[in-house]
């Protein structure tokens, strides 16, 4: 998208701008409604997830107050299980590797599509759009197979490698589309100083790419934190099974027992919510747009 | 800042690799990996059994617990890596698997040992229970827990409130009905999203205007074709139950199938607001609405009744469910395993913990609760026992019934063609 | 752009690895069951194109022309590609944009982005939850009937006409913030001068908004679309948590048919047979990724 926009000289007189009505109360209103429709569902668990089981079964979650009904007990079942705290550790086991994994190999491969000219490319890059369709499931009986094999089925390894390979397709394409946009004389330039194809990767691409490497990493840690069905297919090995396996084991059969339901999904959600803030930053602070300056 | 970005990147990768040590199955230490889709406190209940069974061989258990059961295991045999026993609870599923050469035979066909021998099944479990496990004349499978699905619940105060005895006929049910709507009170909650209610209205009618035999020729062998009379009589009289929908349904046609069934459960149960008066679902639920409402008193707040005999020539068979252990690999551990899971010190650990009802002839009615004997005495007190028939049919047709049975809800004109539908489908399938 | 073909290669060849091992590999041996029975996913008995004729002749949970409009797993696909896909990216977009404007940013973005923390199992239950045709439990019917008198509870997802819109309503409050969060990234790299320039040069926020940041966000707002309609081609949890298909299996959409046929029904060659209608679905849409691709090179 180098040349789309040079933007159009628009020449509106400032009576036409000034005749519409202020945009800025309007701005407010209808961010505050959309935050409430959003929170509405997300507070209904929250409360949810303190209120003991006969309350959920016979009132909803906005009677919570009168009478009030509130309990703790949920979270202490969910917390204290057997095993909850060893399998929280593995979560971050299996989570960071794999998060970190593909966003390395992906912006690797993102480079090579979008600044490096070789044979087969394009029908390369084609490959890779393609894969992004493939439903995870219909992938599951060969790749265990595979691992069955090669040694890796229970073992972390194994799930890194899988989260590694899963997450690829979006992480290429993602990459690729915001390296691309990059203004080319930045490229030539360095070229042009000598710089070999690794620095330009290492000390002009990837940091001037944070905000997209940043929201990538966030999606890729909450779709691995969150995953159950790799886990439950290549991780036999219960000394590593993560929350997400401990938590379904709380439920009985059919897993209509809402309060341990509401309060595990806000356990498990606390980490990746941490790692959104943490992140936010990144990609808030708009570097590119100083770094081409200078 | 950036370069300090992603020096943190690589410095947490290596890391983790580092950290990290590579797994390997405990070889020296025997165990069995043992996959359910038990959890939480049935899960609990079962662990009674099996950590005796450690104490007393050695042998570790490990419990691989989830709800997708069937699809994950699909996956793990196709992929070569199966647990080395598992709990299912669709003898659908066993034989299909057994047939795909993916279980041990736990007795051969020609009645020679496999992991155990017929001796230990004989002392421990009726001929009719027996049968739920043989596929193609061998063992592949021994019912581990077994559970009423004939139980009409009902709260006993309104009951007298009302003057209404407990039914023992079709007729006196539909005069209770009756009462219900005289009265103003919607008389039925069903949780028609969860399908499986559905079926099993009907399974329990149909077993009782057609017989077992019949029956099994439906569900099992597809001899009976779904647009058999018998099929059709039973059909009309679920349709006293169901039509019109807006009087004798809480929420209506559409409510009802849009109801799972624990909640259409606690709109009969709540104390405040009850939208409904009746609830047929199998013996479980007695400990979910206990659970649910720990303020009423089971068998005095409420109670149940078994599904009433139609014809009086075919009594009152129970329609049943259950789960079916199976063995995926032959390590001796395995077979100890089995043989532990069917004596009777085994299985009346498990029960005793109230979670199941043991269908092994040598477990005490004693060992059970109040509700739970309500349970076992209807499993073990049967003439005839019949597995919950949806289970035992091929899933293809399982889940065309249960969309003909959701579409005959909301239509009763539409009853031929709905069972035209399943048909059409069994007819691919069997 | 430099021509290295041994450089290109390297950099690529990693992933180039993993794709071939994890997706590649795996998809011809579904292209080769779905000519099957493949019963326990073994490749056999041949069956030829027996597969592909039911799915598109005899299961009218699949492809139903004789209703009007027509029902089944591929137009409820398409009905859901039509609805989702332009609300969420308008949604995504003017809530990327309107969000920059304020100093409460990150407390909107947040807001919308904690659905996606969620994992699907709790975000079906919530809106299990929302839906409950019940009003002592179910949060749009009792608000429905505080704020409509006489309003009677509708139940959402037991009505085969409302089922659809009411998923889709839930898979764009589970999406939206996935939207907000790469436009917004896109927003915060665009150089603010050009957008300095155009409003010295007096454009207000609204032609602003067309003429100047929806151009320059275009190749971004291609890639979201693009993950968007993917995501709806292959979404499959939602439904299998919230409805199960259900009622009358009107909810079906083509990545649960795949699901529930090759795993739950057990029929692995014709789940595989929908695995590849899905991939030719796609196609169009790589196509036109593929074209501004080379568009944008010259």
């Amino acid at each position: 998208m180098t040349t789309t926009t040079a933007p159009r000289v628009v020449e509106t007189p400032r009576a036409i701008a000034r005749l519409r009505p202020s945009p800025r109360w309007l701005l407010h209103i209808v961010l505050v409604v959309i935050a409430v429709i959003w929170l509405a569902p997300s507070v209904g668990l929250l409360i949810t997830s303190f209120r003991p089981p006969a309350a959920i079964a016979d009132s909803g979650w906005w009677t919570a107050f009168s009478p009030a009904r509130f309990t703790l007990a949920n979270y202490e079942h969910v917390l204290f299980s057997q095993g909850m705290g060893q399998a929280f550790r593995n979560s971050f086991l299996i989570t960071i590797p794999s998060t970190i994994l593909p966003l390395i190999v992906a912006s690797l491969a993102a480079y090579a599509f979008a600044w490096l000219d070789f044979p087969g490319r394009d029908w390369v890059f084609l490959g890779v759009l393609v894969l992004l369709i493939i439903p995870l499931q219909t992938t599951l009986v060969p790749v265990l197979q595979m691992f069955n094999g090669l040694g890796l089925n229970g073992t972390l390894h194994g799930l890194w490698i899988a989260h590694t390979a899963y997450g690829l397709p979006f992480a290429i394409y993602l990459l690729r589309n915001f390296f691309a946009s990059l203004p080319r004389d930045l490229f030539e330039s360095a070229r042009i100083d000598g710089a070999n194809e690794l620095t330009i990767f290492s000390r002009i691409v990837i940091p001037l790419s944070v905000p997209a490497l940043a929201s990538l990493m966030i999606f890729q840690f909450m779709w691995v934190w969150n995953d159950l069905l790799i886990a439950l297919v290549f991780m036999s090995n219960p000394e590593y099974q993560p929350m997400t396996v401990r938590i379904q084991a709380l439920l009985g059969t059919y897993a209509t027992e809402w309060h341990i339901m509401s309060a595990s999904a806000f356990v498990s959600m606390a980490v990746p919510l941490i790692v959104f803030f943490a992140l936010q930053r990144y990609f808030v602070t708009g570097i590119t747009a100083g770094a081409v300056k200078s | 800042m950036s370069k300090r970005f992603t020096l943190i990147l690589m410095l947490v990768a290596a890391l983790t690799l580092a950290v990290a040590p590579m797994t390997s199955a405990q070889d020296d230490v025997r165990f069995v990996s043992f996959m359910t889709t038990f959890g939480g406190s049935e899960l609990d209940a079962l662990m009674q059994s099996l950590n005796a069974f450690t104490e007393q061989t050695g042998i570790q258990v490990i419990v691989e617990s989830n709800r997708q059961l069937v699809p994950i295991l699909r996956t793990r045999i196709a992929g070569g890596s199966p647990p080395d026993v598992a709990l299912i609870p669709q003898p659908g599923n066993v034989a299909e698997f057994a047939r795909q050469g993916a279980l041990v035979p736990l007795v051969n066909a020609d009645g020679s040992p496999g992991l155990i021998d017929q001796e230990l099944l004989d002392a421990n479990y009726a001929p009719g229970i027996q049968s739920l496990g043989i596929v193609d004349g061998a063992v592949y499978g021994v019912l581990a827990k077994a559970n009423s699905k004939s139980t009409i619940w009902y709260k006993p105060p309104q009951f007298e409130e009302l003057g209404l005895e407990v039914p023992t006929t079709w007729d006196e049910l539909m005069a209770v009905q009756q009462a219900f709507l005289d009265a103003g009170i919607t008389p039925w909650s069903i949780g028609g999203g969860d399908a499986w209610t559905l079926t099993d209205w009907f399974e329990n009618i149909y077993a009782r205007v057609a017989g077992p035999e019949m029956y099994n020729q439906l569900f099992v062998t597809h001899e009976v074709s779904w647009t058999d009379p018998t099929v059709v009589e039973a059909m009309e009289l679920l349709g006293q139950v169901l039509h019109p929908a807006d009087e004798k349904l809480a929420g209506g046609a559409e409510g009802t199938v849009a109801t799972d069934f624990i909640t259409a459960a606690n709109m009969v149960f709540r104390p405040d607001n009850p939208e409904a008066a009746m609830y047929y679902e199998g013996g479980f639920m007695g400990g979910i609405i206990a659970n649910n409402f720990p303020e009423l008193t089971p068998v005095e707040d409420f109670s149940a009744f078994l599904f009433p005999p139609i014809k009086e020539e075919h009594g009152a068979p129970v329609v049943g469910g259950g789960d079916l252990l199976v063995a995926f690999t032959d390590r001796p551990e395995v077979a100890e395993l089995i043989r532990w899971m069917a004596s009777p010190e085994g299985n009346t650990l498990w029960a005793e913990t109230g979670a199941i009802v043991s269908p092994n002839i040598n477990v005490s009615l004693d060992v059970y609760s109040p509700l739970g004997a309500l349970d076992a005495e209807q499993v073990a007190g049967a003439e005839v026992f019949l597995f919950d028939g949806s289970d035992l049919m091929p899933s293809a047709v399982g889940s065309a019934m249960s969309s003909a049975l959701q579409g005959y809800v909301a239509d009763p004109d539409s009853l031929m063609e709905q069972l035209q539908f399943i048909e059409d489908t069994a007819a691919t399938s069997y | 752009m430099k021509k290295n073909p041994v450089l290109g290669w390297a950099f690529a060849l990693p992933a180039v690895i993993l794709l071939i091992l994890f997706l590649i590999y795996p998809t011809l041996r579904t292209i080769q069951l779905s000519f099957t029975q493949g019963i326990a996913f073994r490749p056999e008995p041949y069956v030829g194109l027996d597969n592909y004729i039911t799915l598109f002749t005899r299961d009218p949970f699949f492809f139903n022309l004789r209703n009007f409009p027509p029902t089944g797993a591929f137009f409820t696909t398409i009905l859901w590609l039509i609805l989702f896909v332009p609300i969420v990216i308008g949604l995504g977009l003017m809530i990327a944009v309107m969000a920059n404007a304020v100093r409460y940013e990150v407390a909107i973005k947040t807001i919308v982005f904690l659905p996606m923390a969620i994992s699907f199992t709790a975000a079906g239950i919530i809106w299990r939850f929302v839906y409950s045709p019940d009003p002592n439990t179910g949060l749009l019917n009792a608000f429905l009937m505080a704020v409509i008198p006489g309003f009677q509870p509708v139940p959402w997802l037991g009505r085969v006409d409302l089922v659809n819109f009411a998923l889709i309503a839930a898979a764009i409050w589970l999406y939206t913030g996935f939207c907000v969060v790469i436009l917004s990234a896109a927003l915060k790299s665009l150089p603010s001068e050009v957008m300095e320039a155009a409003r010295v040069d007096g454009a207000n926020s609204w032609q602003l908004f067309w003429r100047v940041t929806v151009p320059m966000l275009w190749p971004t707002i291609v890639v979201v679309s693009t993950t968007m309609i993917i995501n709806v081609l292959k979404a499959f949890d939602l439904v299998y948590i919230m409805t199960n298909g259900g009622p009358r299996n009107a909810s079906r959409i083509i990545g649960f048919a795949m699901y529930h046929e090759t795993f739950q029904n057990g029929r692995p060659g014709y789940g595989s047979a929908i695995a590849v209608v899905m991939l030719i679905l796609v196609l169009p849409f790589v196509y036109f990724n593929i074209r501004r691709f080379r568009v944008e090179r010259q």
